[in-house]
């Protein structure tokens, strides 16, 4: 029995109304109001980043402590049992209000590694870091990729070796985010190279304060530094931080990786959803003296109506799945398409400014384009390059046969690799 | 031999040597000037200026040296002994420090000199360069000093700059792709990766003969703003592509791309960025100007 | 101009009518007889047109019913275009059923629509809407054809450059400009002082004609003067009917270039199995995807549900896109097949033609792009 959307829409709105005040949403969005930036990796110096991390946690005890911290995860660990639809509802109705973003604990730690804690950890484990992690208390992060494995997750290097009741762990990850205020990662390592690459890895998680986990932030061409590299000199991890089997460890990370879910944003004020408006682009239009400009338009014309159809393909997912359907391929078509409209945005914006987004001059809505261009490679390449997305829907959705692969029925040990970049 | 290579005031031979002695010249970007007089620079540049000159600015743009070398080709060319800058849209930009109140020559549409207002260092997009914007009174305009051969001759330099940039980006996305390894075999192996990298090279081709046929062209003034242009262009998309390959590594301040990508950037929007001479080429047409001023059919 | 309540059909009712129509197609109509059906006189398969019409009630799915329809919505008949565009079918289902009875629907005009739909409905009527001047553009005012008054009735003078199955339609929707500003007309195929001349198409499967009217005698519908808020409603209903037309053609196209892909062997293994190819797909999918969201985004918002966007934004937006997205997918199609999509017994170039013409009919990209700008507000 699972509560009427309705009803719990009603709690909803009466808990947000009490915690917290509506998002003034007059003046955001607006061009030449507010601040001008577009990016989106911030660049916040770290006393500003610790307040923001410590809001966040404030805020998401809040909401645990009023029986929305958890919403689709089981009562035993202070969820709320309830269905993603319920979820989506929450997080479409909070966005109308101004509270902290709650993104640093819940993108990775609370979307990804919870439920996969809750698939794959002993009881003790998850009695110990649910709640803890649902209440704020505990920020997880993910130590997946490294240096020479990006893509090829499966060709992680890092070692685990088993001695009594603890395992021994050396290895290097990188392009962690929230490495730096995490105090749990979990971590993918190769405990049998003498298995196909797939077959010895086993997951685990790792106290981030344990001696010989060492965080170091990686500083991107976009000017802030919001990854990590975390090295693992002798860390020592108990056999019961271990999550599912022993070389049982890529079906544990597929779990991590499958829960990954667009977060559902309605009118949110971030400086990537207003560059993304077609009211806002169109200030820039005006601004630059391009109003009348027939190419610049004919080009803004066929972006903003790109733009605006993604956005239709999301409104009907969500139709489909407040209706109950399965969700289709719909997230990774909107992922490509998000990436690569964001891209023409960042170019087409500083192609209008035109000299002056090369240098500061202080004028509005210029050079603080760059921040969007900056970051817009990252967009076609984290969290699933737009090479890899278009293998996954040609082969899983269209069909089409894989390419030969030459790697993955050879030992990992007899493998060509490549070593850790200097 | 092509009709480029006839024209050419040095054979192949002792071409090769200038180029193999420039790249030395800018191993140390510190002693640029000093290693070019002893070369004797001036002497060889005078019996191949074609050559030489864009030679020099691709090895300058293929080892992101920052040098004032521009400054000394206008200069010479137009017998001005002060300071130069360059239009960039509504901004008059130099390459380094300015002194306000010099005689500054502002090569633009029109080349005039001025006497220069304030000048300030700008925290620009390319961080390796030493920009400086300098304020131009409405009031200073003079009559134009020197005719629309020498922002020709400007933008050719500009077009061999952007160029050696863009080999040089495509040059680290080829040994990256050609050494990193994923799912067991090089990126470069991977028809994406190979087509992005084929993509760039084709661009940076075009490029590279757009100019050539600007130094021998019967029009040069059009001739030098298509190939300002297409180096424009093509920076946008070589950049792209190589940037993308290089995964997240180029991703990072560590690499070397995005030094590539912001200075050929900000050199695209001297002299008129390659939207701008989109837009002048087009109304040039319009207006009934020659189809094809860089090739002769 | 308020349009009578229309009935919505439930998600299986849409599946069944998709299915219905697909199955039809399916045997009636597979590309070699799309072939043999232009070979004919009439350059289109009429039988089919008949079943279509009667048996499926193609036809009438979107007139009301007071005027011999059945009622439902651009959701519905969208769902019956896309059938149409998979299958590449000649025949002036756009022009009669997406073009002249929403342009009689527009007007407002009970006695045109009572004279009229009903025929349209049927299939009995072949109609069409005559617009686009020497100009060569889609316009709404200004016409050269003028009409003048006699008697009782109007004729027309003057000349209609493209008309979509102009030639062979018994009923010509005629826009002319009379003293009070653009009026709509109706000519009949055996008015006095008309010359129709077919012209050879770029798109096979939709019949152009040119149209010259001497004295035409013609009836007006609607007010006199109002036939430029009745074009703009047309454009708005066509192009989304258009739109689902689009999608159902690019669909088909990825499906040719798929089932390709994973058979054709080169290299010692199928060639889609190479990145270039399987990139291809992947991207003519997506493209697909976002078009057919748009498209269906746009019929719903006409068709007035809640919860919809603005239906002039979503329509232009729809337009646009899937414009773009059939033009890409069209092309791409032909270079998955390599040599053998180039050839003139391959149907790729059928739905090449298709989305050329389609991209083109109201303006072509840079007027759809403007339009989208212009329902934003910028």
């Amino acid at each position: 029995m699972t509560e009427d959307i309705e009803d719990f829409v009603g709690r909803v709105r009466a808990f947000l109304d009490e915690h917290a005040s509506r998002r003034e949403t007059d003046a955001v969005g607006v061009w030449g109001q507010g601040k001008d930036h577009t990016g989106y990796f911030t660049d916040d110096p770290s006393d500003v980043e610790k307040a923001k991390v410590d809001a966040a946690r404030a805020w998401q005890r809040t909401r645990y402590e009023n029986g929305f911290g958890w919403i689709t995860g089981p009562a035993e660990f202070g969820g709320n049992g309830l269905t993603t639809t319920h979820d989506l509802m929450y997080d479409l109705i909070e966005s109308e209000y101004d509270v902290p973003d709650t993104g640093v604990l819940s993108l990775i730690g609370l979307g990804m590694i919870g439920p996969t804690i809750l698939a794959h950890a002993r009881e003790d484990i998850k009695q110990r870091y649910l709640p803890a992690m649902y209440s704020g208390e505990v920020i997880a992060c993910q130590l997946f990729s490294e240096p020479a494995a990006g893509s090829d997750l499966a060709g992680v290097q890092t070692k685990a070796v088993r001695d009594g009741d603890i395992w021994r762990v050396n290895g290097q990850k990188v392009w962690t985010s929230v490495a730096q205020h995490s105090q749990i990662g979990m971590a993918l390592c190769r405990t049998d190279p003498d298995q196909p690459k797939h077959k010895g890895i086993t997951a685990f998680l790792v106290d981030m304060s344990a001696p010989g986990v060492d965080v170091r932030p990686l500083r991107q061409m976009s000017g802030g530094a919001e990854f990590n590299e975390v090295f693992l000199t002798d860390v020592e991890v108990p056999d019961d931080h271990r999550l599912g089997e022993v070389d049982g460890g890529w079906a544990v990370g597929m779990t991590t990786l499958m829960n990954e879910r667009a977060s559902v944003s309605g009118e949110s004020d971030g400086p990537v959803t207003r560059a993304q408006k077609p009211e806002f682009l169109g200030g820039l239009l005006r601004a630059t003296g391009h109003q009348s400009d027939a190419a610049a338009r004919a080009k803004l014309g066929a972006l903003v109506a790109d733009l605006t159809a993604a956005k239709y393909m999301g409104t009907q997912s969500l139709r489909r799945m407040k209706a109950g359907s399965q969700p289709g391929p719909e997230a990774s078509v909107g992922k490509l398409r998000w990436a690569q409209n964001l891209t023409r945005i960042a170019h087409l914006a500083t192609d209008l400014v035109g000299p002056k987004a090369m240098a500061d001059t202080g004028e509005w809505g210029t050079y603080s384009w760059n921040e969007l261009l900056l970051s817009s490679p990252a967009f076609r390449i984290l969290g699933g390059t737009e090479e890899i997305m278009k293998n996954i829907l040609g082969e899983r959705v269209l069909g089409l046969p894989k390419e030969p692969s030459s790697d993955s029925r050879t030992p990992f040990n007899e493998l060509r690799r490549s070593g850790n970049p200097s | 031999m092509t009709e480029y290579e006839e024209h050419r005031g040095l054979d192949a031979q002792t071409l090769q040597e200038v180029a193999a002695s420039l790249r030395e010249v800018f191993a140390d970007p510190a002693t640029v000037d000093d290693a070019l007089e002893e070369l004797g620079w001036n002497e060889i540049a005078e019996l191949d200026p074609a050559t030489t000159t864009t030679l020099l600015f691709d090895t300058a743009g293929h080892t992101l040296a920052t040098t004032r070398l521009l400054d000394d080709v206008v200069r010479k060319a137009t017998g001005h002994a002060g300071p130069v800058a360059y239009a960039a849209g509504e901004l008059v930009v130099a390459l380094g420090p300015v002194d306000a109140g010099a005689d500054l020559l502002v090569v633009g549409q029109e080349c005039r000199t001025v006497t220069a207002g304030a000048v300030s260092a700008v925290t620009g997009f390319d961080t390796g360069g030493d920009w400086h914007v300098i304020e131009v009174g409405a009031g200073s305009a003079t009559e134009p000093t020197a005719g629309p051969d020498i922002l020709a001759l400007a933008r050719r330099a500009l077009s061999a700059e952007i160029n050696g940039m863009c080999r040089a980006a495509l040059g680290l996305a080829a040994q990256h792709t050609s050494t990193r390894e994923q799912y067991g075999r090089y990126l470069a192996t991977f028809q994406a990766v190979r087509h992005a990298l084929a993509e760039s090279y084709a661009a940076i081709e075009l490029s590279r003969v757009t100019l050539e046929a600007a130094w021998v062209s019967d029009d040069p003034v059009t001739a030098s703003t298509v190939a300002k242009h297409q180096a424009g262009a093509s920076q946008a998309t070589v950049m792209q592509r190589t940037v993308h390959v290089l995964g997240a590594m180029g991703l990072t301040l560590e690499s070397d791309m995005h030094r590539y990508v912001s200075r050929a950037a900000a050199l695209d929007t001297l002299l008129g960025d390659h939207n701008e001479l989109a837009a002048e080429l087009g109304a040039m047409l319009l207006h009934g100007g020659p189809a094809d001023p860089v090739a002769s059919i | 101009m308020s349009t009578p309540a229309i009935s919505h059909a439930g998600a299986h009712e849409l599946d069944d009518l998709r299915s219905s129509v697909r199955a039809l197609l399916a045997t009636a109509s597979d590309h070699e007889a799309v072939r043999a059906a232009l070979d004919t006189e009439a350059g289109y398969d009429t039988a089919l047109w008949n079943r279509l019409a009667q048996e499926l009630g193609v036809h009438a799915l979107a007139i009301p019913e007071q005027s011999g329809g059945v009622g439902f919505g651009l959701t519905e008949l969208g769902v019956a275009f896309g059938e149409l565009g998979r299958a590449v079918v000649p025949g002036p289902y756009f022009s009669s059923i997406a073009l002249a009875a929403n342009a009689l629907l527009a007007s407002g005009d009970v006695d045109a629509q009572d004279t009229h739909l009903p025929g349209i409905a049927s299939g009995e009527t072949v109609a069409t809407l005559a617009v686009i001047e020497d100009a060569g553009n889609w316009q709404t005012d200004g016409f050269s054809t003028s009409a003048s008054p006699n008697g009782s009735n109007w004729s027309l003078t003057g000349r209609k450059l493209l008309v979509t199955d102009g030639a062979d339609a018994d009923l010509l929707l005629v826009a002319a400009q009379t003293p009070a500003g653009p009026s709509l007309f109706a000519v009949t195929a055996d008015a006095a002082g008309l010359t129709r001349t077919a012209l050879i198409t770029l798109d096979i499967t939709r019949a152009v004609a040119t149209i010259e009217f001497d004295t035409t005698p013609a009836t007006l519908i609607g007010a006199e003067g109002s036939a430029s808020g009745i074009l703009d409603d047309v454009l708005v209903r066509a192009t989304t009917l258009l739109a689902g037309e689009q999608v159902g053609g690019a669909r088909a196209c990825l499906e040719l270039s798929v089932d390709y892909a994973r058979e054709r062997v080169q290299f010692g293994r199928a060639i889609g199995s190479f990145q270039a190819i399987k990139h291809k797909c992947a991207d003519m999918f997506a493209a697909i995807e976002v078009a057919d969201a748009a498209a269906r985004e746009a019929a719903r918002a006409l068709d007035g549900f809640e919860d919809s966007p603005e239906p002039a934004v979503a329509a232009a937006v729809a337009h646009a896109v899937c414009s773009d997205a059939f033009m890409f997918v069209a092309a791409e199609t032909i270079q998955v097949h390599g040599g053998i999509g180039f050839t003139w017994e391959h149907p790729a170039h059928l739905y090449f033609r298709r989305a050329k013409s389609s991209q083109l009919l109201f303006g072509g990209p840079a007027v759809y792009h403007e339009r989208v700008l212009t329902a934003h507000g910028i």
